[in-house]
């Protein structure tokens, strides 16, 4: 059977043939330094087992007469990410042209540069910088998803101006038109549906970050989230899961369908 | 009777493009009023200069600079390379008598930095462990979840679906939520936030490895079936040969998630970095916060780097 695999091929190299060993000696290597490093505790199974059932099983009988609540919050949480998503998807719109390589020129290495760095905050140390400034509330979290968002927006942005169709805006520039008039009529026309198709992509996973940045305390269901899992009282828990993952998905299922009508 | 080709009602509806504009932006400021109303937000809260002076102190602070507000302070805290060298009167009076807040530089910055970030060596290391273990668990398990989630492997609708709906659940849970109701259930610890890593990463894997299932060629495993190849055989020798490029790619991409998320999973006490950067931020230690948010984004930028220079050489 081996010998008939390589019929009329050389036989590979040996470093070839060890490859797929080597590689997963690396990784277990790898694992094995993660693993024996990691400092933390070991759990008596014989508590945890019997302990997480009655965790699940409570979590599983959600308190239903925190529904009323639950829906102003998680609306609280919706609207943030709508604000969020508004901000930086406007904001997004020069960094998005100077990033472009055909409207940016020699800038769009430094637009692109700053999507990147902007990137690189993670959400919720943006939120932590803007509770200092606002103090806690939803405006310090629309605000860290406005700013953070830019980045991905941006880049989304650059990319579907740097693939626009010329002749609009060469046809202007042959009737005189100055450089506001050609992006006015001849670019953002054809990348209007797209930008806004992009909007909503981050408007579904802005509504993915807005659950959790009350955790920080910056509005948002993550703040009821926090402080019912901190007290212990499960069944609330459970049904906040289920209120998150029920509007995450309504999210998603619609967004998807309007952005393949946009597109 | 004949119409002229561009009077009919889409016609007319296409030549009124400004209409369309118009209503989507109408429609726009409907949100966002309707939003900043009913969450009480106001645009003035950004133009009032407490809101910035706030701000701008966090940020020096997380910087090289020390604030100076209380007179003893101001009695100590002057000099250029030594922290108890002789006061500045001029600045001491402008703290103590006029209320001034000052900043000033501190000294040996560099290398006081470099110290701590060699005494938080471990809870760094720590990060990338946990990262480690929870991305190696997610793709492992990943495996068997995502053959059930391909249409082309799985005849029966019941198998498909569930396994299908029970992915999508599991990925609508953020991963800082994962964490937050693990660090909850089995106490704070390194150890909840592999796990929340491992059931994150899964959801990921198991989705996007699942899709490239779908696609494969279906070629080798029909020739496999006719000459009487069994379902292990097939899946052996037809499927893996033909994801596992795909999967090692996916494999990392979903560490380089991981290795950013567990740098946060701290915030809720699921071990790593972020336990420490919890810890400095309410001591208000901001300095050493600002260290910690250096290393983050280095880990970040690093990891990106990597990982997109890697997957470019597998796919």
């Amino acid at each position: 059977m081996t010998a008939a695999r390589n019929v009329g091929l050389a036989p590979l190299p040996w470093w070839r043939r060890w490859a797929p060993g080597f590689f997963t000696l690396v990784v277990l290597a790898v694992l094995y330094w993660a693993g024996a490093g990691l400092k933390t505790y070991t759990l008596d199974w014989r508590q945890t087992i019997p302990q997480s059932v009655r965790i699940l099983d409570l979590m599983f009988h959600p308190d239903w007469a925190y529904t009323p609540s639950l829906a102003l919050k998680l609306l609280e949480t919706v609207q943030m990410a709508l604000l969020g998503t508004l901000l930086a998807s406007v904001l997004a719109v020069p960094f998005g042209f100077l990033a472009a390589r055909n409207m940016g020129k020699k800038f769009s290495y430094f637009g692109k540069f700053l999507l990147n760095a902007i990137r690189a905050f993670p959400e919720i140390i943006l939120a932590i910088i803007f509770i200092k400034g606002v103090g806690p509330g939803p405006l310090a979290g629309i605000m860290a998803m406005g700013i953070h968002s830019i980045g991905m927006i941006g880049k989304l942005y650059a990319e579907s101006v740097e693939a626009i169709d010329r002749g609009p805006t060469e046809a202007m520039l042959s009737v005189g038109a100055n450089r506001i008039q050609q992006i006015w009529f001849g670019v953002i026309p054809q990348v209007l549906p797209e930008f806004s198709s992009y909007a909503l992509y981050r408007f579904e996973i802005n509504s993915r970050a807005a659950t959790i940045l009350g955790i920080v305390g910056a509005g948002g269901i993550g703040t009821d989230l926090i402080f019912a899992i901190q007290q212990r009282v499960w069944d609330r828990v459970g049904i906040i899961l289920l209120g998150i993952i029920v509007v995450v998905t309504i999210i998603d299922v619609g967004s998807g369908w309007l952005r393949k009508k946009l597109v | 009777m004949m119409t002229p080709p561009d009077s009919g009602p889409k016609e007319k509806l296409a030549r009124m493009g400004w209409l369309k504009s118009a209503v989507t932006i109408l429609a726009l400021v409907l949100v966002y009023a309707w939003c900043s109303s009913s969450l009480r937000i106001a645009p003035g809260q950004f133009t009032s200069g407490d809101t910035w002076k706030a701000m701008g102190d966090l940020v020096i602070r997380l910087g090289p600079f020390h604030r100076v507000q209380t007179c003893k302070d101001a009695n100590t805290a002057w000099g250029d390379d030594d922290p108890i060298a002789k006061p500045d009167p001029a600045k001491v009076k402008a703290v103590c008598e006029d209320g001034k807040v000052l900043y000033v530089y501190v000294p040996h910055y560099l290398t006081s930095q470099v110290e701590y970030l060699n005494e938080i060596k471990d809870p760094l290391l720590d990060t990338f462990r946990m990262a480690i273990l929870g991305a190696f668990f997610g793709a492992l398990l990943a495996v068997p979840f995502s053959l059930l989630a391909a249409r082309n492997l799985v005849r029966s609708k019941i198998v498909y679906w569930t396994v299908r709906i029970m992915l999508n659940l599991i990925r609508t849970v953020p991963d800082l939520v994962w964490a937050a109701l693990l660090a909850g259930a089995l106490g704070a610890g390194a150890l909840p936030g592999v796990i929340a890593l491992g059931i994150f990463s899964f959801g990921l894997n198991a989705k996007l490895l699942s899709e490239s299932v779908e696609t494969i060629d279906p070629g080798p495993l029909e020739a496999m079936q006719a000459c009487g190849a069994n379902r292990f055989q097939q899946i052996r020798y037809g499927v893996v040969p033909q994801v596992l490029p795909q999967f090692l790619a996916y494999a990392l991409y979903v560490l380089e998630i991981d290795v950013r998320a567990s740098t946060i999973l701290g915030l809720v006490g699921a071990g790593g970095i972020g336990v420490l950067f919890n810890t400095e931020l309410t001591y208000m230690r901001y300095r050493n916060v600002g260290a910690i948010v250096v290393v983050m984004l280095v880990i970040v930028w690093a990891m990106d780097f990597i990982s997109t220079k890697v997957r470019e050489r597998l796919i």
